[in-house]
């Protein structure tokens, strides 16, 4: 059985005019019967895609575009165009003919033989005569011969002129002249050689005739000077340059020869290279060069290259190339001689389906080929047909006998046939296109490329269906792919990553890489990756979410406020940084509590004590040791205070009336932030407060230490001698207890200020009565309002006069160690604990060595009876005044008095 | 005739005296002047009389002042006494028989610091709850037991110059055994005074460490092969210096410079010189009587008096002297027994007791010395050796060099250890040439007297000098009126006066020049009336006018 399909238009090949494409070709069963089936097939209008140069009309593809807009024949009145489809044909306007449309149809030139190129003029009233006017480069009767010399190749005032049956041209030199174009010289000046130097010579350089001057002279201007002077009879053969002179002579000018050096060695003055001398001093002399002359080959020998036979000719060379000669031959004759002869072109015939016809300029042939037939030869017959080029395609015939189609767009092959369904109406928007044939009708496949679905490739895929995104992070579909929008914390391509936090990074501030944002302070702690975030797990001493925070720190906070107090952290932490600081931020704790909660926390006098002596009798520690309490050095013990009823006295000098003390200081019970370890010992009057920076001395553990102590009193008058205080009543404010002293005065002036400044007074020192103590929140208040405002002793406001009695003590001291074996460690169990417990216990010694003290007491430097004693001796001796003479004087004045009175009344 | 006499001359003295207000009393021209003028006599003279008081009793308090002086010049270097704190070798104690009875306490003593008691006989057991008790009861019974030893049988027990005293120099020059006093101390054993012998004349012309004494000193609390050699009841390792004048008591046990070993100690010392005013103006004497005098040997000083009246007390209440202190001829020492030791106990400080023991300031009368130099020192520590230094040494009596030739160490570094924990240094230096001379004299004298006196007296009275001899002068005067019975005139009479030819001329002269005065005052009169009448007619005309 059989498929036939049939075209429902007369239009190739779909039915759409000037061969347009159909985008989608229709079928339609038209018949079927046992044998055969026919099918009609055809194209709706709307779907003709044009070719180029074919545009929409009233019918889809119908109206070809202008292609002669601009003239591409010529002139439009000698000239006739037509548009095709992507191209155009000339054709002569009515009543013209030839190549350029120029000659009148029925004139002589209409059929002319002139060459190409030149003109036809014809002869008036006749049809048959002309006359070929030819170009410069043309000649003949039609202008058929070429005129080689119109380029005039030859140089150097050579002649040219064609020789050979005018086949060749030839340049006839001048003298001195040779080569192919007279390009060579004849003749070569070799160079001079350079002699010795001259002296100069005035005489005969004066009286010389050939010579001139030039500022760049140079030895070989010299010698081409010496070869234009020359004739035949006499040659110039010496050349004396002195400076820019040149001298030529037959003989040497100068003879008196000297040395190179200094004037000799002038350079001259167009090439430093050279020599030249110096004119009035040296001379340099040159031998001049020689004329050497190529001979003439052609000249020698007559026979060179068949001249006398007519075959060639001969033309003169250099002695250096091809022996001196070249040789040009007639167009029958060949090779180097001209000796090999060569037949004519058009013998035999090499058209093959033509005539052969000759040019005898050059001995070459051309085909004039019959009808039907093409190439060099004329061995190929035509084969471009109407039917040769299908759907529009220009035929065209090649050398080879074959054609080649020039297909419109669209159509390829070999006789334009094949159709790319794929190469119109883009029928695959995002994927690769493959056609297929089935019969007439051509369609396509579209494989799509990734990230395009449909038909036509025209859906873009939704990668976010399913949702690749993981942790609810947002899916943005893209071009093959997607985008997810992770949340905080969330990393990957698919959001499937958590983004570790626990990483190491470096701390400016401590200078060195931290393992983890936990371990910045907590070396123990574990870091536990989480969404946006992180968990710590922290080591024993550090607490808070990032381990930062000291467990001491945070049970203090705990403790005073009950909760973690976030401006005190940073506090603290300086705390731990610096523990010097903390000496000075502790009172701001304690002094919170009360005397008893303090006394509470400190030591008791069993716990420092083994034993304390005066006068080598040993004391109670209950009844001679008075336990008090300060808010910085925590619980003291005095002995011999002043609350205690008894008063002890020096009754005797040296160590054995002194006090002596056997004491531990207990640092395993040490705060961590102390630095050293001693007794502190005060040495001051009975009624003397001692406060926290009192002048102490340390007594140093497994040892003795001996402090010897001198006492000075002084003693200040006031009233009109100065200003003194008797009592603490006598100023503002004071409230420390005891006796007046300038610095408990100092002190209260200090907490006045604090009070003022931070509302609230330092727990350092005592406080007013009804005053509340600063916290550790307050401590920087304290400090900086401390630090503004200086010492108190330069305020105006405090007023703080020294005591009118009292009493200072002055030191020397001596220290010597326990023995490195005590009688208790040897006869001890555990030699090394006994030791280590002995060297923490010391001794002190405090010995008055003099009972005798000094005293310094102001006396007033004149009193009433020595100013009455000092007053009645200087008037004595200097005007015998005394008492009695100021009355007198007085008498005086009285009677004056009583004489002028009278004198008024009358 | 007679009181008419003596009134003429008071009249006549008082016209002359130079006495204030006698004049005027004299000359007084009514009653009442003349009363006020004597009563401002009697209150000047009551105002004189009551500074003179108070000068009289200002005198005779006889105040005193301290003259300051600061002194540059050339010092003798003061007596530098080193001793050990240990006094005596145990290795010798322990095995030397003379020494029994010391070795016998110290085992006691060892025994009864762990809590095994015995019955002692010097009552160690009595204390066993106080350590202080113990060890003060210990250290009494060991100077008790070395007193009854004699200083012959104590040698082999005592550090010589060469066990104490490895180096020795005085400004960088090399001293030795002869420039030092050898004497045995009761608490310390022998002692090394160095500058002690008058022979010898070491003094320093600049000041500075450099130039002053250097000693390298080794106590030897463990020795060479390792073996304690400190007495038990020692508690310190080191030495017991002392920094004196020439002649004064080195009173060690009571002051005292403590250097410990492993330490260089460098004491500098300034001199302060006191002189005092005897009796009246102060108290100072220059020695006790022979009779109570116990340190006879050594310059008077404070301390040498509270110690005899502490020795004279503790032999009036124990019957037995107390050999930490100097001895009398006819004293007898304590016993090392218990009752002699509780004896001494008794007599330590007890003030608060209802009977507490003697007051030395207040039952010793003593007195301040008129002449004492006073050395204050200045301690300050290094250490020593260094740990890259070598104890090197000139003296092969001793321990020796840190060499690897000395054969009583294996090895350098043992050498290096020991004497850290044996050796020390001391340096004692002058601070400085000059030095504080506090010169006690006479506040008010004599010439103060009379000049506040002449002030006093000129002020009020007006008297001086002349006027005491006016006053004499009267005196004598009046003694020859008495003496002839009032014959001799001074002057003439009254009557005589005017009965003498020159006064009557006089008053003829006077009378004439009264007549002419008058007639002048009648012309001044009236050329007074003239000028009147010219103004008169001055005016008539003005009036025409």
């Amino acid at each position: 059985q059989t498929i036939e399909y049939v075209a429902a238009s007369p239009n190739p090949p779909h039915g759409c005019p000037n061969y347009g494409l159909c985008t989608d070709v229709t079928t339609t069963l038209v018949s079927s019967t046992n044998v055969s089936t026919t099918y009609k097939y055809g194209c709706a209008p709307e779907n003709c895609y044009c070719v180029d140069g074919t545009t929409n009309g009233t019918e889809p593809c119908d109206t070809i575009v202008d292609q002669c807009g601009n003239d591409p024949c010529g002139t439009p009145d000698k000239f006739n165009c037509t548009s095709k489809i992507e191209s155009y044909d000339c054709t002569c306007q009515a009543g013209f003919t030839g190549e350029k449309c120029d000659s009148e149809i029925g004139s002589a030139c209409a059929t002319s033989q002139c060459r190409e190129g030149s003109t036809c003029e014809a002869s008036d009233n006749s049809t048959t005569g002309y006359t070929c006017r030819c170009t410069d480069k043309q000649y003949g009767t039609y202008c058929e011969n070429d005129n080689l010399c119109a380029d005039w190749p030859c140089q150097n005032g050579g002649t040219c002129s064609m020789v050979l049956s005018n086949s060749n041209w030839i340049c006839n030199c001048t003298e001195g002249w040779q080569g192919r174009r007279c390009e060579t010289k004849n003749s070569v000046l070799s160079s001079p050689v350079m002699g010795k130097c001259y002296k100069y010579d005035y005489v005969k350089i004066g009286t010389h005739q050939t010579k001139y001057k030039d500022d760049k002279m140079t030895s070989d201007k010299c010698n081409e000077y010496a070869q234009e002077k020359s004739t035949d009879d006499k040659t110039l053969k010496y050349l004396t340059l002195c400076g820019e002179w040149c001298m030529v002579s037959e003989d040497m000018l100068v003879k008196d020869d000297v040395s190179m050096k200094d004037d000799c060695k002038k350079s001259c003055g167009g090439d430093s290279s050279e020599y030249c001398g110096k004119v009035n001093s040296r001379c340099i002399v040159y031998e001049a060069g020689e004329m050497e002359t190529d001979p003439n080959a052609c000249e020698d020998n007559s026979t060179l290259c068949g001249a006398e036979l007519g075959h060639g000719m001969c033309i003169n060379w250099q002695s250096d190339v091809t022996d001196g000669f070249a040789c040009i031959c007639e167009p029958l004759w060949t090779g180097p001689d001209c000796e090999n002869p060569v037949a004519s072109a058009c013998t035999p015939n090499p058209c093959v389906n033509g005539t052969c016809v000759l040019n005898e300029q050059y001995n070459k042939y051309k085909c004039d080929c019959d009808d039907g037939f093409s190439g060099d030869n004329c061995e190929y017959s035509k084969t471009c047909t109407a039917a040769t080029c299908l759907y529009g395609g220009t035929c065209t015939e090649t050398n080879n006998g074959g054609f080649k189609c020039d297909c419109l767009n669209l159509y390829s092959g070999n006789r334009c046939e094949e159709i790319n369904r794929c190469n119109y109406g883009d029928p695959c928007v995002n994927g690769k296109c493959e056609t297929t044939v089935d019969g007439i009708t051509t369609n396509y496949t579209c494989t799509c490329d990734d990230g395009w679905t449909g038909a036509n490739c025209e859906t873009m895929i939704d990668f976010c269906t399913p949702d690749p995104c993981k942790y609810n992070s947002t899916c943005t579909p893209k071009f093959k792919g997607y985008d997810c929008t992770c949340l905080t914390g969330l990393t990957g391509a698919n959001c499937s990553e958590i983004i570790d936090l626990c990483v190491p990074y470096w701390d400016n501030e401590a200078w060195k890489w931290i393992k983890s944002p936990c371990n910045s302070k907590d070396d123990m702690a574990n870091c536990t990756k989480k969404i946006n975030g992180f968990t710590c797990s922290c080591g024993e001493k550090w607490t808070d979410t990032l381990c930062d925070l000291n467990v001491l720190i945070k049970d203090v906070l705990m403790a005073i406020y009950g909760h973690v107090d976030l401006t005190m952290i940073t506090l603290l932490n300086d705390l731990m940084q610096n523990p010097s600081q903390i000496k000075d931020m502790v009172p701001f704790i304690t002094g919170l509590l009360t005397d008893s909660e303090r006394s509470d926390l400190s030591w008791d006098a069993g716990d420092l004590f083994n034993w304390i002596a005066f006068e080598d009798q040993r004391l109670d520690l209950n009844r001679d040791i008075h336990k008090w309490n300060d808010v910085v050095l925590g619980n003291c013990f005095t002995f011999n205070h002043r609350d205690r009823n008894f008063t002890y006295l020096m009754r005797r000098p040296g160590r054995h009336g002194g006090i002596q003390a056997f004491m531990k200081t207990r640092q395993d019970e040490y705060a961590p932030w102390y630095d050293t370890a001693a007794i502190n010992v005060f040495i001051h009057n009975r009624d003397d407060y001692v406060f926290s920076e009192s002048v102490r001395y340390n007594a140093q553990p497994n040892a003795q230490s001996t402090i010897n102590i001198f006492m000075t009193r002084y003693t200040r008058l006031g009233g009109n001698y100065g200003k003194c205080i008797k009592k603490p009543s006598e100023v503002k404010n004071y409230y420390y207890p005891g006796a007046y002293t300038t610095d408990g005065c100092l002190r209260t002036c200090y907490q006045d200020r604090m009070k003022e400044e931070c509302n609230c007074m330092d727990p350092r020192y005592p406080q007013a009565p009804n005053s509340t103590s600063c916290q550790l929140s307050e401590r920087s208040c304290v400090t900086e309002a401390s630090e503004a405002a200086g010492d108190p002793s330069t305020w105006s406001s405090c007023v703080c006069p020294l005591p009118c009695s009292n009493q200072e003590y002055s030191v020397t001291w001596s220290k010597a160690n326990f023995v490195n074996l005590p009688i208790t460690c040897e006869k001890s169990s555990d030699v090394a604990t006994c030791q280590k417990q002995y060297k923490d216990q010391l001794m002190v010694s405090i010995i008055l060595p003099q009972l005798d003290f000094k005293i310094y007491a102001e006396t007033p430097a004149m009193d009433f009876n020595k100013f009455l004693s000092q007053l009645g001796g200087q008037l004595g001796v200097l005007m015998g005044i005394n008492v009695v003479t100021f009355i007198e004087v007085v008498f005086l004045f009285f009677g004056m008095f009583m004489v002028l009175c009278q004198k008024y009344e009358k | 005739m007679r009181g008419g006499g003596f009134v003429q001359i008071f009249k006549d003295f008082s016209n002359w005296s130079t006495v204030a207000v006698v004049p005027h009393v004299a000359n007084a021209n009514n009653k009442i002047s003349r009363i006020f003028w004597i009563a401002i006599f009697l209150f000047v003279l009551g105002m004189f009389a009551y500074e003179l008081y108070i000068l009289i009793a200002k005198f005779f308090s006889y105040p005193a002042t301290v003259n300051t002086e600061i002194l540059f010049e050339k010092q003798i270097f003061p007596v530098v006494t080193v001793c050990n704190m240990n006094p005596y070798k145990y290795s010798v104690v322990k095995s030397n028989s003379a020494f029994s009875s010391v070795n016998t306490l110290m085992t006691t003593y060892s025994d009864a610091t762990v809590g095994t008691f015995s019955t002692d006989k010097w009552g160690l057991y009595a204390d066993n709850d106080e350590t202080y008790d113990l060890d003060s009861r210990a250290a009494d019974a060991l100077v008790l037991e070395a007193n009854l030893i004699s200083d012959t049988a104590k040698v082999p027990a005592l550090y010589t110059y060469a066990d104490l005293i490895q180096d020795c120099s005085f400004a960088g020059i090399p001293c030795s055994e002869s420039d030092f006093t050898k004497f045995i101390d009761p608490v310390y054993g022998a002692c090394y005074s160095f500058n002690e012998d008058a022979s010898l004349n070491y003094s320093v012309s600049r000041e500075g460490i450099q130039f002053g004494l250097k000693l390298m000193l080794t106590v030897t609390q463990t020795k060479t092969n390792g073996n304690t050699d400190s007495l038990p009841t020692t508690k310190l390792a080191g030495a017991r210096i002392g920094v004196n004048s020439r002649g004064s008591s080195p009173g060690l046990d009571s002051n005292g410079i403590d250097a410990g070993v492993g330490y260089e100690s460098a004491v500098s010392v300034s001199l302060t010189q006191n002189v005092r005013a005897k009796k009246p103006y102060g108290t100072c004497v220059d020695r006790e009587p022979d009779s109570s005098d116990y340190y006879k040997d050594f310059i008077y000083t404070l301390e040498t008096c509270f110690n005899g009246c502490k020795q004279r007390d503790t032999i009036a209440k124990c019957q037995c002297a107390n050999p930490r202190l100097a001895l009398g001829s006819t004293d007898t020492a304590c016993q090392p027994i218990k009752a002699d030791l509780d004896c001494l106990q008794t007599l330590k400080g007890n003030q608060t007791s209802s009977t507490p023991n003697i007051d030395l300031l207040v039952e010793c009368n003593c007195n301040p010395p008129c002449d004492e130099s006073t050395y204050t020192p200045t301690v300050s520590l290094a250490q020593f050796p260094s740990t890259s230094y070598y104890v090197a040494t000139s003296s092969t009596a001793g321990v020796g060099s840190c060499s690897s030739t000395n054969s009583k160490f294996s090895s350098k570094s043992d050498c290096q250890k020991w004497y850290n924990n044996n050796g020390m240094i001391i340096q004692v230096f002058l601070e400085t040439l000059s030095y504080e001379l506090y010169t006690e004299t006479a506040g008010y004298t004599v010439s103060n007297v009379i000049n506040d006196l002449g002030g006093q007296a000129g002020l009020w009275l007006g008297l001086s000098v002349i006027s005491v001899v006016e006053m004499t002068g009267l005196m004598l005067v009046m003694g020859a009126f008495c003496v002839t019975g009032g014959a001799i005139k001074m002057a003439p009479d009254d009557d005589e006066i005017e009965n003498d030819h020159r006064i009557k001329d006089v008053e003829d002269v006077k009378k004439e020049i009264d007549h002419l005065e008058k007639k002048h005052g009648e012309m001044e009169s009236g050329s007074d009336g003239e000028v009147d009448d010219i103004e008169n007619k001055g005016d008539e005309e003005k009036k025409k006018k």
